[in-house]
């Protein structure tokens, strides 16, 4: 490492001063296509960046480092969007390129200090910390530059002014930024400037910007994980234990050998991962567990994937078989349930006492079942392991955890490892633990010194999975004389890596009198979890708003109204405002033809148990069941509290998108489970929304607060869709949905149509 | 086997058994990776491709039917991004993660080539592809515009 | 009174000496032609193997996931279920202490060694066409080189006394026929290769024979017209493989029949249903010579005239320009099939196959068309390497009604002759299809 690294170790500031003369600007790497590390990041120790943040080079193109990948979400753009604010450049001058971890690694963490916890290198892009370091960076460079005009043209530099790439002066003198680039860089400035305060604004907040690699993706140019093509690539097809935890007997080789472009087979070795030594890993390492699997090496994928059908192999199915099917697993779940908890998550008041007294006492059990991540780049990775070295390719969603995956899993020493982000065929949480990564890396090991392009096909994408766990609710409320709940007993139970998020955190438990919130593990259960969009919440919610339903109507209120009384209680505003807007603009009450009904549904994705934290979404959905029970929706109407929004058009794509998400979670999401295996494998059996099932979806930004935040958004609708249009069917049908999917049910019913 | 396929007007040799999905050959044997490996069993439509002009899933097309056909991929559309669906794309903000959108810009250039301004019927029954991050209403909204565009 | 007791006395006797002797008829072991012999020095494996692969023994006597020739297959009967036998030398759960005879007399003559009759779900009446050599050679196979399996099968669940197996005997007095294969000498070597193997121990008609009413085949050979003219079973349509007609199967030639039978595909059509079972596990296996055989018999044998079938090429207009107001099946068609099957309803290459003159939307009965579209096709394995075009279940995604109306579509496009499918015969059949019915469909044979 050079001394000026080193120096840069307490953060980007000192980076940039600490570089001093050092810091030249625009001479080093060529224009490379836009956003993505296809190519390997030749070296990071060249570089000639402002900082680790930020780079201009002599054709004015500026570019911005980028930590947290792109699944979708937009934080590429977002970035960007912070320097463009600040440096006052031209949009089309800016391209985002990934953050390399290894470089944040040897600077000591230079990204990954930014942002804390899980913010780094993940989540969204809008935290405060990671958007003063953006445009603390973009300033400076524009001060620096301001300075070095100034100094050139003989005026004040703060007389001068930056407009789409020039600085100009009154006297009628101007430049582009290009023409001062190397002498900004020698600049040192008496003191950094302070980003811009909300006020002074200009392009946030007032240009939406869409996402700035949308022309690569239109014309087939960007590269996925799936799309890395190195020289000397082979591909490798792999399966797994079909029962996790089971155990490879033997497979044999001879029998594909022959085949065309055949190259080998690579057998992988459960491994226990413990901690890497210094390293933190910023998701737990156990999910990332290599299990035990075979690859066939072959020249191209369908070589690979044909062989590896071929191939003869005998596993030793392990514990995990003795789930026979799915039914029993329910009914383990359910039977924790049913029982009193391992921990108490939330105890106020006496619920026992309460019960006591009689009255309107409302019980209930739900379930929701194992669903994947279905994102549609199934998982893959390539990687090169060589003696002394690894490269990795991946579509992660978090490119430091597979850095440090690989680490672990090669004992290569970490400035030897490089780990390069593509572009991410969809998350949804599916990407994080770097267990995908890790398998690759482990059959690349058996395949030394040849990048190897592992590819997992849809089916085993499906069926080694880190679901959405499993997850049985038992839920008890009494209702007091003015009809709202008096008291709440919830348990919930599911297997190992469940999450409880949303349910004792949220509004309802905390504004009542009394509450006994209580979950327990059912340790048996040998299938992985993991977080899917609304980890917790998207379970949780549909237990809460659906009981919430039934105690309304047993209070014989109006289900929107009963819910204004209760958050009337709690001190965040946004609840109430939700659902005012919502009344107001979804039509609510307003009379619909037999056989049609709306339902709601509210609930807060990441307040933690908070006022003013995270972000409140409710949604009105309007359905139609048939006389025969053919469901339709026909529309959705959500408004959410996240404070503020940074760019609107962005927020309002990732509503849409969730909202058909949590559709689709409600409605059709279910994996089987047969002797301990996945039963479901594809599109085909694991059914997604299309085209023609989209409902109309209104999205209002009427109930924002204004709060100084800029929360998530990402995942708030996967949680209140659902039960909304639970609750939307049973005013039509009686019939009251209390396990997901709701296809499973049969919704037919007396009148109607 | 060795085939000569016409791709987006270019004569070019595959080396590859005659089964081998038109997918994969595309991919891997011609490094034109724009058309993407969503399901590989024609649920998901993220390989569509036109093959004389019509979408068809190249992951369940066998390259040997392909030859003595014209089939174009989404490098095909426009390599500046200038076809006009592709400006809309862009200006409309419609892909999250965008693997699905090349198979979803074929279908919808198909579509157009039939029927030049498509009713919210005829775009529910042509573009029955998947998009797991949920891109339906701006892809709908984006199908509209550009059949506006396409008529001026 | 009394007289009236002395009357039901005697009847009650005659009726207990009558069933007495039919209990010993329908117990008793008949002779086989190697009774007293004793199998002789094991041969090579090769010998053995292909003949208990022309006859496809693996296909019902083993389990998706268990050991070879184990059995525990559960065939759905509208008594209850049986289980295919575990036939691997195990002494105690398998055939190991039954000698040549028992052997012989259970494969041709559909009797164990005690007595007990097989359920005819066990093709005895077609295997007993086998040779003495064939049978010898099987049964070197199993005892020689096949793994002993210590594992019982599931009991029968038929309820006494419906488990009662000696009226079996009964229904073989009716239709079972004694004898071994006896060549025509009015034919060459290759018809009469082609016609003992159809017969014997491809058991062809097993599936492509209608059945009458006790579920016997109609005919067992040539000299019946019914032979191998079509049937319904286990919800598929196995078509008519008689001679030459301007439909379906009718129009392919010897070639294509044998390259079918060899690799699981031809320009026509692609194995599924149950004739992906037993290519899977039989035909592929077989020899070019024996295929050619197969085929040249099958195309000697007479067939009705019936109309000729024609591309029409009508159909695709149906899919330029606006589909709003087409016919739901139409509309289905382009959303969901055209993308693989064409607008033209050709084939792709040798691997997806054609819907325009397929054998399945000619046929009177749509059971073939709705299954696959309901349960979709498992995968061809030719060479060992699982093929990986293969129709997609729509159990899950597609609506009884939507499957009606798009299996009417595509039996009456492009110059098809099926006719409409209703809602019902849907519904009926992905009820009997799923696993978990309790209706599933009779006596599932491959
Ligand atoms: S990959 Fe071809 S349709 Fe999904
Ligand atoms: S944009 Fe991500 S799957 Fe469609």
């Amino acid at each position: 490492m050079t001394e000026r690294f080193k120096l840069s170790r307490r953060g980007f500031i000192t980076a940039m001063l600490g570089a001093g003369g050092a810091l030249v600007m625009g001479l080093s790497r060529p224009a490379v296509a836009a956003t993505v590390n296809a190519e390997p990041w030749d070296s990071f120790g060249e570089a000639t960046s402002f900082t680790p943040w930020l780079r201009m080079d002599n054709d004015g193109k500026v570019t911005v480092y980028v930590t947290h990948p792109d699944i979708g979400n937009g934080p590429l753009t977002q970035a960007c969007a912070y320097v463009r604010e600040e440096l006052a450049c031209r949009w089309e001058d800016i391209r985002a390129e990934y953050a390399a971890p290894e470089r944040n690694e040897a600077l000591g963490g230079v990204y990954s200090e930014v942002g804390g916890a899980l913010a780094y290198f993940s989540g969204r892009s809008t935290s405060e910390p990671r958007r003063t370091a953006y445009m603390t960076a973009a300033a400076g460079a524009r001060e620096r530059l301001k300075s070095a005009a100034g100094e050139a043209w003989g005026v004040a530099s703060a007389e001068i002014t930056v407009s789409e790439g020039m600085l100009s002066h009154s006297s009628g003198r101007s430049a582009p930024f290009t023409e001062f680039l190397s002498v900004a860089a020698a600049v040192t400035l008496a003191e950094e400037p302070k980003p811009k305060t909300r006020e002074e604004w200009t392009f946030l907040t007032k240009v939406d910007p869409a996402k700035i690699q949308i022309p690569e993706i239109v014309t087939g140019k960007a590269i996925y994980g799936m799309d890395i093509r190195v020289p000397g690539m082979v591909y490798a097809a792999l399966r797994q234990s079909p029962v996790m935890g089971g155990t490879l007997v033997s497979y044999d080789f001879e029998a594909i050998r022959h085949m065309p472009g055949v190259r080998a087979v690579v057998e992988v070795k459960p491994t226990e991962p413990g901690e890497p030594d210094k390293m933190k890993a910023v998701f737990p390492l156990g999910p990332s567990a290599v299990p035990a699997a075979v690859a066939v090496i072959a020249d191209h994928y369908w070589q690979a994937r044909t062989a590896l059908d071929a191939l003869p192999v005998v596993w030793d199915d392990g514990p995990g078989a003795k789930w026979a099917n799915t039914e029993m697993m329910n009914d383990a779940a359910m039977g924790a349930a049913r029982k009193a908890g391992d921990n108490i998550e939330l105890s106020v008041g006496d619920v026992e006492a309460e019960f006591k007294k009689g009255g309107k006492i409302l019980e209930a059990e739900y379930l929701t079942p194992y669903c994947d991540q279905v994102q549609m780049e199934p998982l893959n990775c390539t990687v090169k392991v060589d003696k002394d070295s690894v490269e990795v390719w991946t579509p992660s969603q978090h490119t430091q955890q597979v850095f440090v995956v690989t680490v672990q899993e090669t004992g290569v020493a970490p400035e030897k490892v490089k780990v390069h982000q593509t572009f991410v065929g969809g998350g949804f949480g599916r990407r994080v633990y770097g267990d995908d990564s890790r398998v690759a890396v482990a059959v690349a090991k058996g395949y030394p010194g040849v990048p190897v392009h592992v590819i997992w096909s849809r089916e085993e994408s499906v069926r080694q999975g880190r679901y959405r766990p499993l997850m049985g609710a038992h839920l008890k409320a009494r209702l007091g004389e003015d009809g709202l709940p008096s008291a709440l007993l919830a348990r919930v139970a599911g297997g190992p890596g469940f999450f409880t998020r949303g349910l004792a955190d949220t509004a309802l438990p905390l504004v009542l009198p009394n509450v006994q919130i209580e979950s327990s593990v059912v340790r048996d259960f040998h299938i992985k979890t993991g977080p899917l969009r609304g980890p917790g919440f998207n379970s949780n919610c549909f237990f809460l708003e659906s009981f919430l339903d039934d105690m309304a109507r047993a209070a014989g209120e109006d289900p929107l109204d009963y819910r204004i009384r209760i958050y009337e209680k709690w001190e965040d505003e946004g609840w109430v405002k939700i659902l005012k807007v919502l009344k107001e603009k979804s039509g609510w009450g307003s009379p619909l033809p037999k056989g049609q009904a709306r339902g709601v549904a509210i609930g807060n994705w990441g307040m933690g148990g908070k006022p003013h934290h995270g972000t409140t979404l409710g949604s009105v959905v309007h359905a139609e069941v048939s006389n025969s029970g053919k469901l339709k929706v026909h529309r959705i109407d959500v408004a959410f509290d996240t404070g503020r929004v940074m760019n609107k058009d962005a927020v309002q794509v990732q509503l849409e998108g969730g909202a058909i998400f949590g559709l689709n979670l409600a409605l059709n999401e279910k994996l089987n489970v047969e002797h301990g295996r996945i039963v479901e494998g594809n599109y085909d059996e694991y059914p997604v929304i299309r085209m023609g099932d989209t409902p109309e979806i209104h999205v209002h930004f009427e109930a924002l607060t204004d709060h100084e935040r800029y929360d998530e958004i990402g995942e708030p609708p996967v949680g209140p869709v659902g039960p909304a249009l639970a609750n939307a069917i049973f005013e039509i049908t009686g019939k009251r949905l209390r396990t997901q999917p709701f296809r499973e049910h049969d919704l037919s019913w007396g009148g109607g149509v | 086997m060795a085939f000569t396929l016409n791709i987006n007007g270019t004569d070019m040799e595959v080396e590859a058994a005659p089964e081998t999905p038109l997918l994969w050959a595309l991919r891997d044997h011609l490094g034109l990776t724009g058309t993407k490996f969503g399901c590989g069993i024609a649920q998901c439509g993220a390989c569509t491709v036109h093959v004389d002009g019509v979408a068809m899933r190249s992951c369940q097309f066998p390259v040997e039917a392909a030859v003595g056909s014209q089939i174009t991929t989404v490098e095909g559309l426009d390599q500046d991004g200038q076809h006009v669906l592709q400006k809309v794309w862009t200006e409309m903000n419609v892909p999250q993660c965008g693997y699905c959108q090349s198979g979803m810009l074929m279908a919808v250039a198909s579509l157009l080539n039939d029927i030049p301004e498509p009713t919210d019927a005829d775009i529910d029954l042509y573009v029955d592809n998947i998009c797991r991050c949920g891109t339906y209403p701006r892809v709908r909204a984006a199908i509209h515009k550009a059949a506006e565009l396409m008529k001026a | 009174m009394k007289r009236r007791g002395r009357v039901l006395g005697h009847l009650l006797l005659l009726a207990l000496v009558v069933a007495g002797f039919a209990y010993w008829y329908g117990t008793r072991l008949p002779s086989s032609s190697f009774d007293g012999k004793v199998a002789g020095e094991p041969k090579p494996v090769e010998v053995g193997e292909y003949a208990a692969r022309v006859s496809d023994c693996v296909a019902c006597h083993t389990t998706e996931h268990g050991k070879p020739f184990a059995g525990g297959l559960e065939m759905g009967t509208p008594l209850g279920s049986i289980y295919a036998t575990n036939i691997t030398p195990d002494r105690e759960h398998g055939i190991g202490n039954y000698s040549l005879a028992d052997f012989d007399r259970a494969v041709r003559r559909g009797v164990a060694p005690d007595g007990r009759r097989l359920y005819p779900a066990m093709p005895y009446p077609s295997y007993a066409k086998l040779s003495d050599e064939d049978i010898a050679a099987m049964y070197d196979y199993f005892m020689n080189h096949v793994e002993p399996v210590a594992e019982a099968i599931p009991a029968s669940n038929i309820p006494w006394p419906l488990s009662a197996r000696w009226p079996i005997e009964y229904w073989n007095l009716l239709f079972y026929r004694e004898g071994t294969y006896q060549p025509d000498p009015t034919k060459d070597a290759k018809w009469n290769r082609g016609a003992y193997l159809v017969q014997a121990g491809g058991h062809c008609g097993s599936c492509h024979t209608p059945r009458g009413t006790a579920m016997q085949e109609l005919g067992l050979d040539e000299t019946d017209p019914a032979f191998l003219s079509g049937a319904l079973l286990d919800g598929w349509y196995a078509p008519a493989l008689r001679g030459e007609s301007g439909n379906g199967i009718g129009r392919w030639t010897e070639d294509e029949i044998v390259s079918f039978l060899k690799t699981g595909r031809n320009k026509h059509a692609v194995v599924f249903g149950s004739m992906m079972e037993a290519f899977n596990n039989s035909t592929t296996f077989m020899t070019d010579d024996d295929l050619s055989a197969m085929a040249h018999y099958m195309k000697s044998l007479p067939r009705d005239p019936e109309p000729v079938w024609e591309y029409d090429d009508s159909t695709q207009a149906i899919f330029a320009g606006g589909m709003s107001a087409a016919e739901p099946g139409a509309q289905l068609y382009l959303q969901k099939c055209s993308h693989c099957h064409g607008r033209d309803g050709k084939a792709r290459g040798s691997f997806v196959p054609p819907l325009a003159g397929s054998s399945s939307l000619l046929a009177d009965t749509p059971a073939s068309v709705i299954n696959i579209i309901v349960n979709g096709a498992g995968r061809v394995v030719a060479n060992g390497v699982p093929d990986s075009y293969r129709m997609p279940p729509y159990r899950v995604t597609l609506k009884d009604q939507d499957i009606a109306d798009l299996a009417t579509f595509v039996r009456k496009s492009w110059g098809n002759t099926g006719g409409a499918v209703t809602v019902e015969e849907v519904r009926d059949l992905r009820d009997r299809t799923n696993p978990f019915s309790d209706r599933v469909i009779l006596l599932q044979m491959r």
